[in-house]
């Protein structure tokens, strides 16, 4: 007789007969009718009620039906037969209770919140094992949690207040008695009938006091919008009372505006945003914010632990000041800190300004230097007159220092743009889309090595033509500026390659930072409501497509479908009807059609006027600004032949000055006519991107 | 092996609208009460031998009732809305059985009525506990749920060959008993070359499809829409 097999879902054994080896108690239940939960995007949904299922323990329990699921356990609602009571009771998924380690981790829960006697903590009544499903019972609260409370609108701010309050003097409670909750968020804090709050799951909690190794290999668990920043980099040494002070302070940021402090469209993501974004101030999403509550607020959201409360009761008491109508303790970030904090989100601004100051100085001194060596040559020879002369001509016609550093400034932008892509595991599409902003995977080492090789190339590069510049300088009075001014912008992007490197795979390879790319179900639907709350639609498709996988035409359907249940439940959510196609953004394309005619214009004048004209420096940045507007244009236009004719426009545009230059000039060489104009180039990228830009961060509502 | 048209077609006859239709002797409405009693026998036939027959004895009983069930003209008299067809069958059986108890094997035909070919290759004859502590209606009851389930499946499976599909239904049949782990979408894409967001939505369709068919079935099977999800429980009871 074989030995019977087990159903993974429900511990059930199959006998032979079992339909194609599949457990027939599951395969029923799941077919069952689900009438009570909210419709699913994706629509896969599991049975919910199993009425009548008895589990026998020493006092009986009755399971009602299933309340929640997620993590390792399941919540059901249940009585408890010998007192005649409501419980909740809490059950490891059969399939999931693989190790001993998610055991204990499952009692450290129950034995963490069990030492807590408080009426704002669900307390615990007893844990058990019943037929190797490990549970526990503890509280029913009748009611919802703060998630469903909030149902993303802004709420009083008194209100919030005082409910962040009575939650911090909990939690500081639980503090008190060595625990910390280490998984704080909306929807694990209760409010029963009463209105009182009751703070549950203390899933990941871990004794402070006592030796807890469960995880000390830095697992990253919990629920990525209201983690620490220290917690989602996995410095567990940093995780303390401040965590779960920070993760109050998130709570207290979805009830005053509705949403939590960041979120993306996966984990990952969510969790860069984290530790790289700050929030946006509650009071731009909610301007009935008290100046003082957001104060406080966003003191708890500090990414720096020390900035912000150091215990939960100087949070409870800050809140008590600001209830009491007394002034806060917490101060507003000073206009040092607020520079700061931009300026870690714009790195690119910063490594811009230090190879500049590098640039500068090293110049600098070699100049000194120089100086220093004509003086005594001057002295030595008496008359000689400084005049531009075989350093400036060689300067200009040597093809190393002239055509050279166009192209490569290109090349460094390439690389640039090709790390990232390769780095983020994106499209090029996707990657334009983010801007990058998602973690960096390490790549292969050869790799790493070329690209940062090649920014630091690019660095000794300019640097070499630096010093050739200033030493025309010193000697001949003069330089080539405009050659000198493209060198500064393509030591800049190598020093941006270097650094991007430098940082990410340095860091990724001593495993600083946490990679993680499994999307959770529920951000991602959630992704989808509030793209189509915002009234983007196309981030709703695609959001809803990465999660199922959908081709396009039955994701629109999905989600239209979706849309027109959302915007019947709750119409006042959405500024505009989701159903209807989007409206066209006037003013944008009012800038641009302007912008396109200028183009055109200068580009028929520069046809036109004299080769004088076109010659002067002036004629030559319009030149390429116009060009420049004309390809960012063509990149952005769907006909085709739009394309063709504003590429070709730019290539006239560009091929008239030059040839105007060249008639005009022949004397000089092509070469130094092209730095006028590549920087109307980017200065007509430049127009276009910014009128174009979209916004990321739009505020969901 | 079927004989007669395809099941799928009969999936949404009623099993009330085939008994009034038994009436007017329509063959359509006698090939779907024919399918009906293929895909139920088993249960009717562990009941039997439950009930304390050999097992060849048990076989020629079962067919006699068959036989008995296709030939009678009264099953328009037949209440649906009272009863399921389930506790129809059962009923009947016990009648029959404690009718024909004394009588010779029934070697009479009803005329031109199509036999039912009784497939027994499928037929283990060995019933391993729980079976053993269960009474005969206790047995009958559970029997009919698998046999129900292994219906339903086999369709599925057949469907899934009819597309090419068969490799498929086989790697992703472990996700209609519920909760899927994620882990297992990469393994199975990998296996058939499909990426994790075709698998998703694959298995997305496939679950959609059993539940569409399993609830058909047991819709087929009780007096209306609304008793489907009580059918259901009541096999989920009758199964744990």
């Amino acid at each position: 007789m074989p030995t019977p097999t087990t159903c993974p879902h429900c511990n059930g054994i199959l006998s032979p007969e079992s339909p194609q080896g599949l457990c027939p108690a599951c395969l029923l239940k799941a077919a069952l009718d689900d009438p009570g939960s909210a419709p699913t995007i994706g629509g896969v949904g599991v049975a919910d009620a199993v009425k009548g299922m008895r589990v026998r323990y020493m006092g009986d329990y009755e399971l009602l039906e299933e309340i929640a699921h997620g993590g390792m356990g399941v919540i059901y609602k249940a009585r408890q037969l010998s007192l005649n009571r409501t419980v909740a009771l809490k059950m490891i998924r059969s399939g999931e209770l693989a190790t001993e380690a998610d055991v204990r981790r499952f009692r450290v829960e129950a034995e963490a919140a069990a030492n807590l006697q408080h009426p704002n903590i669900v307390a615990i009544h007893e844990v058990g094992v019943h037929e190797g499903h490990h549970y526990f019972t503890m509280d029913f609260v009748e009611g919802r949690n703060l998630g469903q409370v909030a149902d993303g609108k802004p709420m009083a701010a008194r209100r919030a207040a005082g409910y962040a309050k009575t939650i911090a003097e909990a939690i500081q409670f639980a503090h008190q008695r060595g625990t910390l909750h280490r998984d704080l968020k909306p929807q694990n804090v209760l409010l029963d009938e009463a209105d009182r709050v009751r703070i549950t799951d203390f899933g990941l909690a871990k004794q402070t006091k006592g030796e807890s190794h469960l995880t000390m290999t830095g697992a990253v668990m919990g629920s990525p919008s209201y983690m620490p920043p220290e917690q989602a980099r996995g410095r567990q040494d940093l995780v303390g009372p401040a965590s779960d002070v920070y993760g109050i302070g998130a709570i207290l940021y979805e009830l005053l505006t509705g949403r939590a402090p960041f979120r993306g469209d996966t984990a990952a993501v969510t969790m860069m945003k984290v530790m790289e974004e700050e929030p946006a101030a509650p009071s731009k999403l909610n301007p009935s914010v008290p100046r003082d509550l957001e104060t406080v607020c966003l003191k708890c959201l500090e990414k720096s632990v020390e900035r912000r409360y150091p215990t939960a009761r100087a949070l409870a008491e800050d809140l008590g000041r600001f209830l009491d109508g007394e002034p806060v303790q917490a101060r507003p970030a000073s206009a040092l800190r607020k520079a700061v904090s931009w300026s870690r989100r714009h790195r690119w601004v910063i490594v811009a300004v230090a190879s500049t100051a590098t640039l500068g100085l090293a110049g600098l001194a070699f100049g000194l230097w120089e100086q220093t060596r004509y003086l005594l040559w001057v002295n030595a020879h008496p008359g000689w007159i400084a005049y531009p002369g075989e350093l400036n001509r060689n300067l200009r016609n040597d093809v190393l220092t002239s055509v050279l550093p166009i192209p490569l400034f290109w090349a460094m932008v390439l690389a640039l743009q090709y790390y990232r892509r390769q780095s983020r595991r994106m499209s090029w599409g996707e990657l334009r889309r983010t801007r990058g902003f998602a973690p960096a995977y390490p790549i292969a080492q050869g790799w790493a090595a070329a690209f940062m090789t090649f920014g630091l190339f690019g660095i000794a590069f300019s640097l070499w033509l630096v010093t050739r510049h200033i030493q025309a300088y010193v000697w001949e009075g003069a330089f080539p500026f405009a050659q000198a001014a493209v060198i500064w912008v393509v030591a800049i992007f190598s020093a941006q390659l270097t650094s991007a490197v430098v940082r990410e795979q340095w860091g990724s390879a001593l495993g600083l930072r946490p990679v993680d790319d499994a999307p959770i179900e529920q951000a991602t639907s959630e992704a989808v409501r509030d793209a189509l709350v915002a009234g983007h639609r196309i981030e709703a498709i695609r959001a809803y497509r990465a999660q199922t996988g959908a081709d396009p035409a039955q994701a629109h359907r999905h989600v239209l479908q979706l849309a027109d249940a959302m915007y019947r439940e709750h119409p006042e959510r959405f500024a505009r009807d989701p159903t209807l196609p989007a409206p066209v953004d006037v003013r944008r394309r009012l800038a641009t059609l302007v912008l396109a005619v200028l183009a055109v214009v200068v580009t028929g004048v520069v046809l036109v006027v004299p080769p004088a004209a076109r010659a002067a420096w002036g004629g030559l940045f319009a030149a390429g600004t116009a060009a420049g507007v004309l390809v960012a244009l063509a990149r952005s236009r769907r006909s085709r032949w739009q394309r063709i004719v504003a590429v070709l426009l730019a290539v006239v545009a560009l091929a008239a000055a030059l040839a105007g230059y060249r008639q005009y000039r022949p004397q000089h060489d092509a070469a130094s006519g092209m730095a006028p104009m590549f920087f109307g180039l980017l200065a007509g990228l430049l127009l276009i991107v910014l009128s174009r830009r979209e916004r990321h961060d739009r505020p969901g509502g | 092996m079927t004989i007669g048209p395809d099941s799928a077609r009969f999936a949404t006859t009623h099993w009330s609208a085939v008994l009034a239709a038994g009436r007017s002797d329509s063959t359509r409405a006698r090939q779907a009460l024919d399918e009906l009693c293929r895909v139920y026998w088993k249960p009717l036939h562990a009941f039997v031998r439950r009930q304390g027959h050999g097992a060849d004895e048990a076989q020629d009983l079962t067919q006699a009732f068959f036989a008995d069930l296709l030939a009678r003209q009264d099953l328009a008299r037949v209440d649906p809305a009272r009863g399921r067809f389930r506790s129809f069958l059962l009923a009947s059986l016990t009648h029959f059985l404690a009718n024909e108890w004394d009588k010779a094997r029934a070697q009479k035909r009803g005329g031109g009525a199509i036999g039912v070919p009784i497939d027994t290759s499928a037929d283990t004859g060995d019933w391993v506990e729980p079976a053993d502590t269960l009474t005969p209606e206790k047995l009958f009851e559970r029997s009919w749920a698998l046999a129900l389930l292994d219906h339903v499946l086999g369709q599925l499976q057949r469907e899934c060959e009819a597309e090419g599909n068969a490799a498929l239904f086989d790697g992703l049949k472990g996700t209609l008993t519920g909760d899927r782990p994620a882990a297992r979408y990469a393994d199975v894409g990998a296996r058939l070359g499909l990426s994790e967001g075709a698998i998703k939505v694959a298995v997305h369709r496939l679950r959609a499809r059993y539940r569409e068919r399993l609830r058909a079935e047991v819709g087929r099977t009780v007096g209306g829409p609304e008793e489907i999800d009580d059918e259901i429980r009541f096999l989920f009871a009758a199964v744990g």
